[in-house]
């Protein structure tokens, strides 16, 4: 007779089986559910081996079940939990209760989810926070390197992987998982921590806000010299025009000396001055 | 019927067979009970030490305290105070610190059977990597065994004069 290996029972209270898709193991339908309530990975009780299915019925009856999503949103719901547990640890328990009905509705209405991000690759879903390793900088999309590389080779466009496939960017960084411990990392939420400079950091450190600073300061630096190279332009420019090349070249000056500002390897004048003429040159503005 | 009331019944027929193809725990478990029959929450267990460590020849009498939630949450385990000495057990308090008792390791297959042959298990293979006694894991980590076994069996002999006096 079949036995459950989780509550010892058999299938006489007519309990359906489920068996786990790539390992096989089998186990009470409920049981199994009940688990994932509790384990902080979808890996077989038994044998360890993860599987992201569970398939119930038998022959042509049978039905797939996608566990991933119901854990995903687990996953979510708990860091949710701990902030609110965390903002009061003196707090009535009642009190806490009513902000989690709270919490849950607003997780219903989708706020809460608009704040917690996944890390997960943008196109296998993996959430292996370990080898999770480019991210876009426009769009804030986590890839692998081998899967960009490997959909890369399957359209036959094997050197244009360094592009994102959520917004076409090409600014792809290295992705480091920074002060975050590794627990956190498969999911953090937008409103404490944000992927920065190609590190996933907490937004209210000390060492954030330092970074912070100084990359204020290289950014109004390099804008200085913009403005500068902007205002010698032998035409007057329509206003407009004025604030987006600066936005524009600035970028590119800050890019191009890798966030920071070194006015004593770069001559940000004459750098500032050819950027800024590049870009006037299709508004025909140019005939000197 | 829940499952720890099964596994009651389990462990008492497992125990009580000296077949050793049906009670693999022979030599190892001395027993396995609740404390009260009527409240399965609360038990206790007696091990034996493990052969060749300082430990043999000892009986070590554990509290386990089963939670609403099991077996999707763990047991909790402890020695009684003061009365085994080992680098990953807190001494004083009795604490435990092994790896298939933690949320976050343990699965619902495991039973209670299971969890007491973990911890003799653990007697006989200290791991020095998660000491709960600093001191004790050092000693280990510095690869001394025999000044380690010999502390181990020193607090032992006390622990036996204390008890018969």
């Amino acid at each position: 007779m079949k036995e459950c290996p989780i509550c010892f029972e058999g299938d006489q209270d007519g309990e359906q089986f489920g068996c786990l898709e790539v390992c096989r193991h089998e186990f009470h339908l409920n049981c199994i559910r009940e688990w994932h309530k509790y384990s902080i990975d979808l890996k077989c009780p038994i044998c360890r081996t993860e599987s992201n299915h569970l398939k119930v019925g038998e022959g042509q009856h049978a039905v797939s079940v996608d566990l991933k999503m119901g854990f995903k949103i687990k996953h979510a719901l708990e860091h949710a939990e701990a902030r609110t547990s965390d903002a009061g640890d003196a707090e009535e328990e009642e009190e806490e209760e009513e902000e989690m009905d709270i919490l849950s509705e607003m997780f219903q209405d989708g706020l809460v989810v608009d704040a917690i991000k996944v890390i997960q690759c943008g196109i296998c879903g993996d959430t292996d926070a370990v080898r999770l390793n480019l991210y876009c900088q426009d769009c804030e999309a986590i890839y692998h390197e081998t899967c960009l590389r490997g959909l890369a080779c399957e359209v036959g466009e094997r050197s244009a992987w360094h592009e994102c496939t959520e917004c076409r960017s090409h600014e792809l960084l290295q992705l480091r998982m920074g002060s975050v411990s590794e627990d956190q990392v498969a999911s953090y939420d937008s409103r404490d921590y944000m992927i920065f400079a190609g590190e996933v950091r907490d937004k209210h450190s000390v060492q954030t806000q330092q970074m912070y600073d100084r990359i204020r300061h290289a950014k109004h630096s390099i804008q200085t010299h913009v403005r500068r190279a902007l205002d010698q332009y032998p035409l007057a420019l329509p206003r407009d025009t004025y604030k987006n090349v600066n936005q524009h070249v600035s970028r590119k000056l800050y890019r191009f000396s890798d966030n920071n500002y070194l006015p004593n390897q770069h001559d940000y004048d004459s750098l500032a001055r050819t950027a800024v003429h590049a870009e006037l040159l299709p508004h025909h503005h140019v005939d000197i | 019927m829940s499952r720890i009331t099964k596994e009651y019944r389990l462990i008492r027929k497992t125990l009580a067979s000296d077949d050793p193809t049906f009670n693999p725990y022979r030599g190892i478990i001395e027993s396995l009970n609740p404390i009260d029959e009527t409240d399965l929450s609360k038990w206790e267990a007696t091990i034996y030490g493990p052969e060749h460590t300082p430990y043999e020849h000892y009986q070590f009498r554990m509290l386990i305290n089963v939670p609403d939630s099991y077996p999707m949450a763990p047991p909790k385990i402890m020695f009684e105070k003061d009365a085994i000495l080992h680098c990953n057990i807190k001494s004083v308090t009795g604490e435990i610190c092994l790896d298939i008792l933690k949320p976050q390791d343990w699965t619902p297959v495991w039973d209670l059977l299971h969890c007491v042959h973990a911890v003799w298990r653990l007697l006989r293979e200290p791991v020095c990597d998660s000491p709960l006694d600093v001191d004790m894991g050092n000693i280990i980590r510095c690869g001394d065994t025999r000044a380690y076994q010999g502390i181990v069996k020193y607090f032992l002999t006390e622990r036996e004069r204390n008890n018969h006096t």
